[in-house]
């Protein structure tokens, strides 16, 4: 098989790789099932995650996860881990939505108990937490000081505000907190984008959805989470809003104008890069982390708001409720971690663009609760479709440097969704699905709708097969709040 | 004006002019456009844009002036169209005419004129505008960009 000049040699069922060549200083591996790399090749996407190869101090592989599309500089669903001596910081492998990332909740409750009050429930979303272009906070505009405490405390200042509990931070990535933040490192202008976003859901495909476990592939795992077939679940899939995106633009014009001093070229500026050890280099991580830290307390409030909400729709109490955060998983990042290169552990700066970590057992950066079965992973699909919980493997770390997919991956452009769908048939259908979706904007729901998608099952068939992270349960959403 | 093109994640549009300073014209009112929709333009002249006289948002205009400084001509508009953004995403200024006091490849000073809305007269939240792979391309005394928008 070949894509341009370049052969793909096949690794496994659904492990590819293009050897290195030309001025590649590592091979591209990417995993997805047979029958989808015709649309992966025609994406183009492939060809970004090649000039990520070019990069200085990249190791063992450019990869790609199996949602992989065309993005700008890395591809969406890329990943690269950099050495940290040689090795290159970008901003373009992060994305300007820094830490976007999603959550997943379990809940007391079962089908029976809401099937004929998912419309209320949506309805409740829509009116208490705030969604769409140019949304505002739930919560008062923030002073100066209350937003440089976001950006060094991160989730545990929305529960030091009443916005959640303690627990809920064992069950967030890096506890909801990456320490090196430092506010000095932060524009002015990104400081005043933030002040009035934390709890704001955003637009685009960010989105609140509240579904049912509908399958159960690891009957142990389900069991330890709690959850069964039917079991009510909510999803809240959002960033670090204004705030991460001038951070990313604040950094990349630095480094774009920087680029000419450094002794290695790239094939698109949008890869512009300073090496990690560089001022430049480490002040963008500085900042990098406050935006990280951002996203971490918007979505603990805007979790919060959810909980609040389904209480108050439902009547019942939080303990009937039963509300509890699973899992946070963050994929726009870039983080140092310790992995195994060449038979030796090196500290690595791990770009995840559009990919979610998947640590298996043991490893120290995760919670007690997780240390003996590894860290969930969120795979949330389009709004008339399925979302998966899955679990990160052994195999992930020495394969992926612990990385799997985020989401199903466009397949169409928006301008291609405009022209072939329009709102009243998708709503149409996912009404004869059962499925209620609020949305800030139609245009959102047509840009969104399910058919611009890559089918998330063979997303996710193609990571278990692969080895990188393991089925848990199947979702299906019943109602959607979309930015 | 301008044309969308398809791009699977994000969105990229494609401009032309005979002139660079009439391309960074119309690149401009592109991303206005893009934001607010151009229910509030009236008529237009290659180079000038009018707002509607029944106006429905009746604020007094404003101007900012902007200098900016760059290595080549596609990082100015990169970085032009990076400053309008965040004056139009971040403060709802709806920007419909520009009067350029210098015009190099590596530098330019101008006026931008606004009308202010409203956080829900946006259409569209457009993050960033992105160096992807932009080059200002001549053909025949007309120059053309494709500029890529992270939504």
């Amino acid at each position: 098989m070949r894509y341009k000049e370049y052969e793909i040699k096949r690794i496994s069922d659904a492990i590819w790789e293009i050897p290195r060549s030309k001025e590649m200083r590592v091979p591209v591996r990417f995993y997805a099932l047979e029958k989808m790399i015709a649309q992966i090749i025609s994406d183009d996407a492939l060809q970004q995650s090649i000039n990520v190869a070019y990069l200085p101090g990249i190791q063992k592989y450019s990869l790609a996860m199996p949602d992989i599309h065309y993005g700008y500089g890395f591809p969406i669903g890329g990943v690269a881990a950099m050495d940290v001596d040689n090795g290159v910081i970008s901003p373009g492998g992060v994305g300007y939505d820094i830490n976007c990332g999603v959550r997943f909740c379990r809940t007391n409750l079962f089908y029976d108990d809401i099937k004929d009050k998912i419309k209320d429930i949506v309805l409740g979303f829509y009116q208490n937490v705030p969604s769409g272009v140019g949304s505002h906070g739930a919560i008062k505009k923030l002073s100066q000081k209350q937003e440089d405490e976001v950006m060094i405390k991160g989730a545990r200042w929305a529960i030091e505000n009443g916005y959640g509990n303690d627990s809920d931070l064992d069950a967030t990535e890096n506890y909801g907190e990456m320490k090196e933040a430092n506010p000095d490192k932060v524009s002015h202008r990104a400081k005043d984008r933030g002040l009035n976003q934390v709890g704001t859901l955003g637009s685009g495909n960010h989105f609140l959805e509240i579904g049912i476990v509908d399958k159960v592939y690891n009957e142990e795992l389900a069991d330890y989470f709690k959850l069964r077939n039917n079991s009510v679940i909510v999803i809240v899939h959002s960033g670090s809003r204004g705030f991460g995106y001038q951070i990313c633009d604040d950094y990349l014009k630095i480094m774009v104008r920087k680029q000419n001093e450094y002794d290695f070229t790239i094939p698109d500026r949008q890869l512009a890069c300073a090496p990690i050890h560089t001022q430049i280099g480490k002040d963008y991580f500085l900042a990098m982390c406050c935006a990280a830290n951002y996203a971490w307390a918007n979505r603990q409030v805007l979790m919060n708001l959810a909980q609040r909400s389904l209480c108050k729709t439902l009547s019942i109490s939080h303990n009937s409720l039963g509300f509890k955060l699973i899992y946070d998983v963050s994929h726009n990042i870039a983080k140092f971690e310790k992995h195994n290169v060449n038979g030796k552990d090196k500290m690595l700066c791990l770009h995840r663009k559009g990919a979610t970590r998947s640590f298996g057992p043991g490893r120290e950066e995760l919670a007690p609760e997780f240390q003996k079965i590894g860290q969930p992973v969120i795979v949330p699909g389009d709004m008339g479709t399925h979302s998966y919980l899955m679990i990160g493997t052994d195999f992930a770390m020495n394969e992926t440097f612990g990385s799997c997919c985020h989401g199903a991956g466009r397949v169409k452009s928006r301008k291609q969704a405009i022209r072939e769908y329009n709102f009243g048939s998708i709503k149409s259908e996912l009404d004869k699905q059962g499925i209620i979706v609020f949305a800030a904007q139609k245009r959102t729901l047509v840009e969104e709708n399910p058919e611009v998608y890559k089918n998330v099952s063979d997303v996710v068939q193609a990571v278990h097969i692969s080895g990188i992270a393991k089925k848990i349960v199947r979702t299906r959403p019943l109602g959607v709040l979309k930015g | 004006m301008y044309e969308i093109l398809n791009h699977t994640a994000d969105l990229a549009i494609k401009v032309q002019s005979n002139t660079v300073k009439g391309l960074f014209y119309k690149c401009a009112i592109a991303l206005t456009d893009l934001l607010f929709g151009s229910q509030y333009l009236f008529r237009h002249t290659p180079y000038a844009l009018r707002i509607m006289p029944l106006f429905s948002i009746q604020q007094k205009a404003g101007k900012i002036t902007l200098q900016i400084t760059a290595n080549n001509k596609e990082d100015l508009l990169v970085e032009f169209l990076g400053e309008l953004l965040f004056h139009s995403i971040c403060k709802y200024r709806y920007f419909f005419d520009f009067k350029w006091k210098k015009f190099t490849e590596q530098e330019i000073i101008v006026d931008c004129l606004f009308h202010n809305l409203k956080a829900i007269d946006l259409k569209m939240d457009i993050k960033a505008v992105t160096y992807h792979n932009i080059k200002i391309k001549k053909d025949n005394n007309n120059f053309s960009v494709i500029i890529t928008f992270d939504l």
